[in-house]
């Protein structure tokens, strides 16, 4: 499976988890990402089990969700058996510079 | 002024030399073309498009238009052939999933050819004024963009890996190396503006403000930042790590 599907699979698990509509757990995800420099098209798992833990809680909080940590903890440790989203782009924009410098 | 253009000069083609061997050396080994095409591109800007440029404007001040002609052709021709594999290192790093991405690089490489061609044909080295006959204008443009493109793409991009930078999923250093090719590159988009600029005043009798000595200093801005995105001092990477963990505190 492919990054996008990391976010497909993540906000339709938010939208059943939470008293969001389909529409407002996918924009609060978008949100998210968005402030934490992240795409939706290329997001990987591991990039977003860091979202869910450090950035997800404070923006279902502040949309009246009750025991964010906990409801982002239960969608961590599913997205982790997923198995979906594991490959890192080897020829992202920050993996070539980092080669162009040698390291 | 001549000093300082001459220095500049010789530290933007001696930074651009080691590059491209570096770059293609590099690509030779990995085998993968966004390396190859920013080495071209340090080759034909670097050594050829801008040298020769220069040396074109030193042959007509000693009165030898023939061979200030034939360097300026050279010059021509090398800051095309820099721009378009500029162009195409933006296609692989930053525009590899763009729908229509191969139409838009065919499109621009046959505006780069018709420009540059035009301007071989209907233009010649002028003393003290850049280009301004007609494809000039055309030639400058479609040049300029590339490097704009590429500037653009380079600061969105290390902007997006400040904020990773944050929740400690992107390195400092990479986005602020990102960012210092963005800036490379806008230097040099601001002298073909500045080139663009100049060419307006004279076309509407306004004074020349164009002075070969801009374009030298824009070449060495460019060539620091690049020196220290690709080559950069261990005091100035430690710099760079402190003053991101202060801010993210």
């Amino acid at each position: 499976m492919s990054s996008p599907d990391v976010f497909e699979w993540t906000s339709q698990a938010l939208d059943e988890a939470t008293s969001l509509e389909r529409v407002e757990a996918r924009g609060t995800l978008r949100l998210s990402l968005k402030s934490s420099g992240l795409e939706a098209k290329k997001v990987n798992a591991a990039q977003m089990k860091t979202l869910l833990i450090r950035v997800l809680p404070g923006e279902l909080e502040a949309r009246g969700i009750s025991e964010a940590d906990g409801v982002c903890d239960r969608l961590v440790r599913q997205l982790a058996s997923q198995r979906i989203g594991q490959a890192v782009d080897a020829d992202s924009p920050e993996n070539l510079f980092a080669r162009l410098a040698g390291e | 002024m001549e000093i300082f253009a001459l220095i500049a000069v010789t530290i933007y083609c001696c930074v651009s030399l080691f590059m491209a061997i570096r770059l293609i050396r590099m690509a030779r080994r990995t085998r993968e073309i966004p390396e190859l095409m920013i080495g071209l591109a340090f080759l034909t800007g670097g050594m050829f498009g801008y040298p020769f440029s220069v040396a074109s404007s030193v042959l007509l001040g000693a009165s030898k238009p023939v061979a200030a002609n034939v360097t300026w052709v050279v010059a021509q021709a090398g800051m095309a052939l820099a721009a378009f594999f500029v162009l195409l290192s933006w296609r692989h790093i930053f525009a590899r999933e763009i729908p229509g991405g191969r139409a838009l690089i065919s499109g621009w490489a046959v505006l780069l050819v018709a420009s540059t061609v035009g301007v071989i044909m209907t233009s010649g080295p002028v003393p003290g004024t850049p280009v301004i006959q007609g494809f000039g204008w055309f030639m400058l443009i479609t040049q300029g963009g590339c490097y704009a493109l590429i500037g653009w793409s380079s600061y969105s991009h290390a902007r997006m890996l400040r904020k990773r930078c944050v929740l400690g999923l992107a390195d400092p250093v990479i986005a602020n190396r990102i960012w210092l090719w963005g800036l490379s590159n806008s230097i040099i988009t601001f002298s073909y503006l500045y080139t663009m600029i100049a060419t307006i005043m004279v076309r509407f009798g306004l004074p020349s403000i164009f002075d070969p000595s801009v374009i030298a200093g824009c070449g060495l801005a460019a060539a620091c930042c690049i020196t220290l995105a690709f080559l950069p001092p261990r005091a100035y990477v430690e710099r760079v790590r402190a003053k991101f963990a202060v801010e993210a505190a």
